[in-house]
């Protein structure tokens, strides 16, 4: 059993407009338990509206995308099967709290949804829409904060008075205080020096290895290829494969989904362009790709 | 957010009236509206003057393909308005001519109670209609050229067209923008836990925080961002402008608008006659045999 399962959803944009838009189609893909999910593909090949559905504020036109127990669509066949077979009610198919709890969600520029008077209050906001109490809910925001790097002299300061890499921080803290069991992140390092990048991104690994399933949309191959499992590849609106981050720039079609190569495979290639005589196919890391290398000069 | 717009919204077809000046389309309006509030005699006069220009309108709205359901929408919150109309002119003491009832008190119905509330609500659907109308065929940007070109005579007393109308296109240039920030917002706060939707008057209000105060720090620091990148560019309020987008007027222009001088000079006619020419309203109820109201 899947964690998630996309389930062939399309998603239509102003579907009774005249400039209605297809931002999926026919999606279908699974996410495993603990997969560190890297969701890649062309700027408005709809990775932002996949991602909405996984907590219920898109609800796929057609197909649904199931996530735990939580069914989210809005077909209304899929809806009356659903019901008949798996005995749920209309409202599991509106509320979707106890969904959001366990899917967090950050999207572009977090710092957007600060808005209480000190970092703390703001912190336990989330927690406490979810149905803890205060200590608890202070607790768990203390922890967050622990995790982000934000210490104990900023809780009392407004949100607005510190700097954007840290606001940043602040507001993943906010959305990991609830302790989801799935992260998505879209884009989560727009805008960021390459310092705040590397501090974002090794604070997302460290979460993933504390068991959360990770799924973050990215431009970033770097990042791809040193922090995924497997990379998911959208195209058009639809689907093209899910292959690990080796598989996906050992390929030699890469370009037809705009994706960028890697310092490291684009080195590789070179290497093959010119003629270097050893097998380097099998070198997927910097070190191994030094040991083939070395072998040439008897080392 | 697709519900946020009370005044209707552009839908990008290409038909003749998309195609139409704005700058007449806007004068149209604005003749027609006043044409819906001259005075046109009795009740039935009111009512045919009226029920000719309701079908004009119409024809003028499948013509340029308004959507139907979004007008009906934004009529249906006028229920408020009809049912406070007809307390003050139908239930609460009125002079009348038409008896329905008198009780024994001497409490009296009459029937131009229920005529003029019709008559007014009548109005205002077709003002509605001519609003949307406008604002689903003409770009938000083409309706402030046309506003700065009807501005443009008051710069002989030194009125400051060009700032009014720049404040008018930002204005409208950032609904988009604010309404694309103010969705964003509201789905990382819903992935909190918000909901929007729920709650009563104190829980509402909390919630509505969650929006407001983020958009309001993001409103702040872009319009600062804006003036900056305008000074940096050499933008000067009190430089004569041009721009990228001239109105021109075609021979279409000139068909629609004998068209609207036709439909507003029938009514101007009708409202004249109705008002200074004693007998008229036998006279036209002796054609259309009607009883006279
Ligand atoms: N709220 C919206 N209304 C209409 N169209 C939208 C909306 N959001 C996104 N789209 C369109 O859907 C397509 C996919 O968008 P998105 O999922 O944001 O792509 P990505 O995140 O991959 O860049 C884009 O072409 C975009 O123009
Ligand atoms: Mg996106």
């Amino acid at each position: 059993m899947s964690l998630i399962n996309f389930n062939n959803i399309s998603f239509i944009y102003n579907k009774k407009d005249p400039n209605h838009y297809d931002a999926l189609k026919e999606v279908s893909f699974n996410i495993e338990k603990g997969d560190f999910i890297a969701l890649v593909g062309h700027t408005g090949s709809g990775k932002s509206t996949l991602v909405q559905t996984l907590n219920g504020l898109l609800l796929p036109t057609s197909g649904y995308t199931k996530v735990l127990d939580f069914y989210v669509t809005g077909d209304k066949e899929i809806i009356k099967k659903l019901k008949k077979e798996k005995r749920l009610k209309s409202k599991d198919f509106k509320k979707f709290s106890n969904l959001r709890k366990e899917v967090g969600m950050v999207f572009q520029f977090p710092e957007y949804q600060l808005f209480s008077e000190t970092i703390i209050k703001d912190v336990m906001f989330g927690p406490l829409n979810f149905g803890m109490n205060e200590k608890e809910a202070k607790e768990k925001a203390i922890e967050a904060l622990n995790e982000v790097g934000i210490d104990e002299s900023y809780y009392e300061k407004s949100p607005f008075e510190i700097s954007g890499g840290e606001k940043r921080r602040v507001a993943i803290a906010g959305i990991i205080a609830s302790s989801p069991s799935i992260l998505v992140l879209d884009e989560p390092t727009v805008g960021l020096d390459p310092n705040g990048k590397k501090e974002i991104l090794d604070l997302i690994k460290k979460i993933h290895e504390k068991g959360t399933t990770i799924i973050i949309v990215t431009h970033d191959m770097d990042v791809v290829m040193e922090y995924a499992t497997k990379v998911a590849v959208l195209k058009d609106s639809r689907f093209i494969k899910m292959v690990t981050p080796n598989e996906l720039f050992n390929s030699k079609d890469l370009s037809n989904y705009s994706l960028e190569i890697p310092s490291f495979y684009k080195f590789k290639r070179y290497l093959d362009e010119f003629g270097f005589k050893n097998d380097i196919s099998n070198a997927n890391t910097i070190d191994e790709l030094v040991d083939v290398i070395g072998e040439n000069y008897g080392k | 957010m697709a519900n946020s717009n009370i005044l209707g919204k552009y839908s990008p077809y290409n038909t003749i009236i998309h195609r139409l000046d704005p700058r007449f389309k806007l004068f149209s309006l604005i003749l027609l509206m006043v044409v819906t509030f001259l005075p046109y005699g009795n009740y039935t006069n009111r009512f045919l003057v009226l029920g000719f220009l309701t079908i004009i309108i119409a024809l003028i709205m499948i013509i340029g393909k308004v959507s139907f359901k979004s007008f009906f929408k934004s009529l249906s919150s006028m229920w408020v308005m009809f049912i406070f109309l007809l307390i003050f002119m139908f239930f609460l003491p009125n002079e009348g001519k038409y008896l329905i009832y008198q009780f024994e008190n001497g409490y009296t119905l009459y029937y131009d109670g229920l005529l003029n509330v019709g008559h007014v609500i009548l109005r205002l659907i077709l003002m509605v209609a001519l609003t949307i109308i406008l604002t689903s065929t003409t770009l938000p940007m083409d309706i402030t050229y046309a506003l700065e070109w009807y501005l443009t005579p008051l710069r002989v007393v030194k009125f400051p067209t060009q700032i009014v109308s720049l404040t008018i296109s930002l204005a409208l240039r950032f609904i988009p923008t604010l309404l694309n920030e103010s969705n964003r917002i509201m789905n990382a706060q819903k992935s909190r836990g918000v909901d929007y939707n729920r709650g009563f008057l104190m829980s509402k209000i909390r919630s509505i925080t969650t929006l407001i105060i983020p958009l309001l720090v993001s409103c702040f620091s872009r319009s600062d961002e804006l003036a900056i990148a305008m000074e940096a560019r050499g933008y000067d309020p009190y430089k004569k402008r041009s721009h990228y987008k001239t109105l021109h007027f075609t021979y279409r222009d000139l068909l629609a608008i004998i068209f609207i001088l036709l439909v507003a000079g029938i009514m101007i006619t009708a409202s004249c006659f109705a008002s200074y020419v004693p007998g008229f309203d036998d006279f036209l109820n002796s054609i259309f045999n009607i009883p006279t109201w």
